[in-house]
This record gives structure tokens, sequence and C-alpha cells, in this order.
């Protein structure tokens, strides 16, 4: 199945585009996705996403699915729908 | 007793007969309000008689920095300026930054009061204890910089530091601001203040220190705070070296960019040519407020066509928003050109950039005419066109005039239903947040005692996704009465009456911001609170605004939010679908008045909550 991965600002210069399609297998879930994410861009993207040392995701990154962050569905193990979008976000302030 | 921060000393000027004087600032009004927005609620309540006119001479303004202005306490370069507003009616309050701030500490006054009206154009000069009344015939008519650079050459001190009104103060537009170097004290008309007092500027100027209650104290609360600066992930890194826009880019990629006047929110979505990356092609350098490490000041140069080479210190967030996105604007260099403009003609860019979106959407919908608009093409996206409305807007010229009070006021006078095409709450226009999947967001600004504000009680939980106190779903209803109140009051007590730097709260000290506070005061002022009693000075502040404004005749039904947001969905974007229902705020807004303690039918502060807070004296004015 294919969803589309939205990044901004300094995720978006690791990974090059603002907008990316991934194929991923049916059933697949936001830690599955975060695997393939980790495996496709390496270090590059992964120490703007994850703890060097537990490699859980840092704490002030925030995912988001179709615009609901993921700990208002079922955290990592939100399964993932054909066509969903996935956006990761950066710490931002200002405003 | 106080021992540091404090002056000790209020300075009260009177316009009318020319005349200045000293009064004390009591402990128990310090202990109360700490500073800043808190005196001058505290002052606007007890001196602005109800009914009175924005615009008259009755009303007054009070300019308050705080105990940690000055005092080396990083990011506290802040005053708030405070009156009864000509654009809402209710409490207007603002703040700007820079260095005007701190000069008010060292020239020796903890606030200054303006009252009266002057019967030609003057400008005040104070210089330290001494003050003086100046013709300002020859400022009268100039821009906000250039009637900067006169004073200063006037009184012979390029140290000097002015804050003053452009022509947009003058003609008493009622979304004018005040202008102090190249900041802003900006919503809320109080521009317009200025202009019928005859005030075109104050000056300033002191020698004086401020003094620290305990030094080791002191250093302790500072080097905590110091130490929160560094461990953001986003302070330093981020905000130091871009600014505000990159919440362009946030708020784009969430669906909450309001565009063409709220109509296009997750359709028109630029973010290339408004963005960080595009604002960070234009800039040449940065800009510092006093004793601030941070410097989110951008000073930004437009690049390319008619506006080439134009120099201006932002775009922020806000005004990338309101000339930009707003009115249909796709690249940076417009939205540079006209922050500029804006500024040196003293109108705030929000309620400016609203008002020009309100009447481009009127113009799309044949209401107005290119008759009505003096010939000008006012469809969206037409940044000559937003240049025009400015000047004219600021002159009161032609179209100028009819929207020159905000986009209310101009709806009001069009007639045909137009007041729902109007983005405003109680008379302020919005901020540039589609509050229709930021609910807290949108409760914040039905319920801000200014109208629409996003600094009144901005839901960081929702844009930021900051998880303190809590985390929260921006798409629900439900809880977001409680959060609000947190919000507000953290706000108000550890932001508004410090003053502090806003930025600080949802970047810095989300979750220490009462314990920052508590342990500044202590060590710089020697007056002792816990986390708790600087929340509760946060509540007291917001519960006084309230009762200045149900005084004025507010009530629940004006705790509201435009038609649109309510009505209709968003049609595109990662919050499509969403909308901020009648249902949604009326839920939000039983939760928000039950737990403020406040009659959750009218809206109004309960007397035994008036009497809590130690506001007695609220509660016999509004006769409860």
């Amino acid at each position: 199945m294919k969803v589309k991965l939205h990044t901004i600002l300094g995720l978006k210069q690791a990974i090059g585009q603002g907008t990316t399609e991934i194929d991923l297998p049916h059933g697949s879930t936001v830690e599955d996705f975060l695997t393939y994410v980790k495996e496709r861009w390496g270090d590059r993207l992964s120490a703007h996403l994850f703890d060097p040392e537990s490699g859980a995701v840092l704490p002030y990154v925030r995912i988001m699915i179709n615009g609901q962050t993921i700990q208002f569905l079922a955290g990592i193990e939100t399964a993932l729908e054909e066509g969903d979008e996935v956006l990761i976000l950066p710490p931002v302030s200002g405003g | 007793m106080y021992s540091g921060g404090y002056t000790g000393k209020i300075l009260r000027i009177d316009l009318s007969n020319r005349t200045a004087r000293e009064e004390p600032l009591p402990e128990e009004m310090a202990r109360a309000f700490i500073g800043g927005a808190g005196l001058g609620i505290k002052h606007i309540f007890d001196e602005v008689r109800p009914g009175t006119d924005p615009l008259g001479p009755d009303n007054i303004l009070v300019f308050a920095p705080g105990p940690f202005t000055a005092a080396g306490v990083p990011c506290a370069s802040r005053m708030a300026v405070t009156a009864r507003s000509p654009l809402t009616g209710a409490v207007g309050m603002a703040l700007s930054g820079g260095e005007f701030p701190t000069e008010i500490k060292f020239a020796g006054w903890d606030a200054i009061i303006i009252e009266g009206k002057a019967d030609k154009p003057t400008y005040v000069a104070i210089m330290g204890s001494d003050v003086s009344f100046r013709d300002a015939s020859h400022c009268w008519g100039t821009l906000t910089f250039d009637c900067q650079q006169i004073i200063k050459n006037e009184l012979r001190d390029q140290n000097v530091r002015v804050c003053c009104i452009g022509p947009a103060g003058e003609h008493l537009s009622r979304i004018a601001c005040i202008v102090n170097e190249r900041r802003a004290v900006g919503r809320k008309g109080l521009g317009a203040v200025m202009g019928a007092k005859g005030l075109k500027a104050i000056a300033i100027r002191g020698s004086g220190r401020v003094a620290i209650a305990s030094e080791d104290k002191y250093r302790a609360a500072r080097a905590a705070l110091l130490r929160a600066f560094k461990a953001s992930p986003v302070l330093y890194p981020e905000f130091s070296q871009h600014g505000t826009p990159m919440v362009a880019d946030l708020t784009g990629a969430l669906g909450v960019l309001p565009a063409k006047n709220w109509t296009a929110t997750g359709e028109f979505v630029p973010i290339e040519g408004i963005g960080r990356d595009a604002q960070a092609a234009r800039k040449i350098g940065r800009e510092h407020c006093h004793d601030c490490p941070v410097g989110c000041g951008q000073l930004r140069v437009a690049g390319a066509g008619p506006y080439a080479g134009i120099l201006t210190e932002g775009p922020d967030f806000e005004t990338v928003y309101a000339f930009g996105s707003g009115v249909g604007i796709g690249t940076v260099d417009p939205i540079i050109a006209a922050d500029r403009l804006a500024d040196e003609l003293g109108l705030d860019s929000i309620s400016a950039g609203v008002t020009v979106s309100f009447a481009m959407e009127l113009f799309e919908r044949g209401i107005l005419t290119l008759e009505e608009t003096d010939g000008i093409d006012l469809r969206f996206g037409n940044d000559q066109a937003l240049m025009q409305l400015l000047r004219k807007m600021a002159f009161r010229d032609g179209l100028g005039d009819l929207l020159a009070d905000g986009s209310l006021a101009a709806a009001k006078k069009i007639g045909q239903g137009t007041d729902k095409y109007a983005m405003q709450v109680k008379g302020l226009e919005l901020p540039g947040y589609d509050v229709r999947a930021l609910k807290a967001h949108g409760l914040g600004y039905a319920t801000s005692y200014t109208g629409a504000d996003h600094c009144r009680g901005y839901a960081f939980q929702e844009v930021f996704g900051v998880p303190i106190p809590w985390g929260v779903d921006r798409f629900a209803a439900e809880g977001k009465g409680k959060l609000t109140i947190w919000n507000q009051d953290v706000r108000t007590a550890t932001l508004d009456c410090a003053p502090m730097c806003a930025f600080l709260l949802d970047m810095a000290v989300p979750a220490t911001a009462c314990e920052n506070t508590a342990a500044l005061m202590e060590g710089v002022t020697g007056l002792v609170f816990t986390p708790e009693e600087v929340m509760r000075v946060g509540e007291r502040v917001n519960n006084l605004a309230r009762a200045f404004n149900v005084r004025e005749g507010f009530t629940r039904a004006d705790d509201t939010l435009p038609e649109r947001l309510m009505t209709e969905p968003l049609k595109a974007g990662a919050s499509k679908g969403h909308v901020i229902s009648r249902q949604d705020l009326d839920t939000m807004l039983d939760e928000y008045y039950s737990l403020r303690g406040w009659d959750v039918s009218t809206g109004t502060p309960t007397r035994a909550k008036l009497i809590e807070l130690g506001l007695a004296y609220a509660a016999d004015a509004l006769g409860l």
C-alpha cells in the first residue's frame, strides 16, 4: 500500500523533499513506517527523530496520521491504511 | 517591603495642564499585580470611568515595564501599554520589547501614566526625573522612523529612546499602533489613544540602576533560566536563527494557516514563497532586545521587483499571515515591503491585513465595486492594492477612511450582512491560526479580555504539541475550558505582568514558568512568592480585566467567533472537514466559566470569586 510522508523544515532538508510516497506492506503500523524511514534515510534523518541511546522517537517530535497526533490514536501501533498521510513535525515555536 | 527591582515611583503626566508628578508604588499593588499588564489593568479599572470615550481626554494610557526590566534578567525588556481600547471598547493591552522599556526603568520609573489631552501636537521628553512638554508640530505628519530620528537629533542624544505614532495614530485610526525603535505596541488601536491626546511621541533617557534584593538568589534564578534556554531544542538552534516565520511552515502543514480572509485555509498554502527558507534568503542580520541572548528579530531586505532594497525588522509570522496568505500573497518581498510600510505609517499589521482581506473578499463577491474602491483592483493577491490601501487607511483617504477603524466598523457602515465576513472577535481581527482545528486556541480568542488575541491564551499544546501541563487532542472541545484558564493565567502572570518575552513560555519554560517567576521575584525584589501565588496573580488580573469589560457591557454573547468558523468546515489540508461548531463553543464556554467561578449564563465573575482574589472593590463596582 502507498502512504505519503510529509515533513517540514529540518526534516524536509534531511530527506530532500517535503512530500514522499512510500510503499509499505498491507497491515503496516506506524512502528513499521518508522523502521522503514530509519533504514531508508539512515543517520541524516535519524538524528532528528530518534534518541540515540534508547532508539525511541524524541519527545518533541510529533507524528500525525491524517492530521491527528498518534497519541490520540494507538500510538506507534496505529495501523496505516492505503492513502494515509503521515506528517512528521520537528520542534517549532514562535508565533 | 520590596528592596529591589522596583524603583518605587510612578510618573503621572497630565497633558491638559502640562504637569508631571511622582506617585509611590505601594507594596500591596506590586504584590497583587507584579507590574506590566497587571499595573495597567489595575489603573484603568480604578481610573477610567464606565462609558469613557477611548479617544477622549479621560482615557488614560499606562506604560508599564516590570520588576525584572533593566535588572539584568534575560528577555525582560518588555512593557505593557494599557488603556480602554478604541477598537473594542474593552481592555486594550499590548506589549512591546526593544530598548524603550529598559530606559523607563533607567529613568527611575515603574510606570508612566498619561492623562488629559494636549492643546497642540506635543511630545514629552523624560530625562530621568526631569519632564518637559515640547512642541511636536514639526513632527506631526512624519513617519514613525523619521519621527524618532528627528527627536533624537533635536535632543542631541542618539541614545534617547523614543516611542511614537505615525499618520495612522494622528488620524485616529482605531487600528493604529505605537512604534518604539523597530518594534510595536501593535494591537487594539492604542496609537489612536496617543493621537487623540495630541501626543506624537515620548522620548526617554535615564542613567539610574535597578537594585537587586539578593544577589545570590538573583544569580541562581537567572542561571536556572539560562539553563532552560540552552536545554530547549528550538530556542537557540532554530528560533534565534530564523525568528517566527517557521510557524508558517508548521501551520501550513497542519492545515491551519488562514488564507484569503479565511476562505481558503488548507487550499492556498504558499510555504515555498513565504515560509522560513524564503524569509532566510532575505536575511541580512539579527536584532536583540535589551538583555536578550536570543535575538529573534530578523533584519530582512526585499530582494526583487518593485520592492528591492526595502529593509524591515521582520516580518514576523503574524505579518507573514496578515500581509501574505491572508490577502492571497504568496511571495516574500511584498510582505517585507508591507511590514515596513505598516510600521512607518503606525498601523497594526494584523488588523490592517485582515481588514484589507475583508475588503478583498467583498470585492470578489461584488459587494464592493471599482467605483467604491477608488478604482483599485482589490482581488486577492494584488500586492500593489495592499500597499495602496495601507496608505489610504493611515491617512483616511477615500476607501481608506471606511477601513481605518477595522473590519467590524467597516462592515457596520457597509451593511448588507457583511459583518459575517469580518474576521474578528469583539472588534479585534483574528491572528493567524485557523481555530476550526485548534479548539482551545479558539476558546482563547473568544474569551480573551482584549478580543481575538493569540498572546493572551496561546494554546501551544495544540499548535506546537507541547504536552504541558498535559497533552491535548487539537480537534476536541472537551477539557479545553480548563486548559484555556491555565494558558491565560500562567501567561498573564509570567509574561504579561512580569513582563517577559512571550516566546519563553512555549519554548523554554512551559513547566517551570511560575517557579522561575517566583524565584526571580524573591531574588530581584525581595518579595517572596510561591509558584501558586504567581499563578494567582494571573487569575486576579484576568478577573479584574473581565470585571472592567463587564462594567462596559460585555457579556457571554460577546465571547464568540465569526460565523464562518462555526459553519464552514475546512475544505482541504491536514485539518480538512473540521469546524468549531456553536455546540463546541458552548461546551467549552460552559466549562470555562464554571471553572473560572463565573456565572455561566452571563460570563460575569461572581462576588465570591472576586472577594477570594482580593477584588471586593471590583464586585462593588459591578453591583454584585
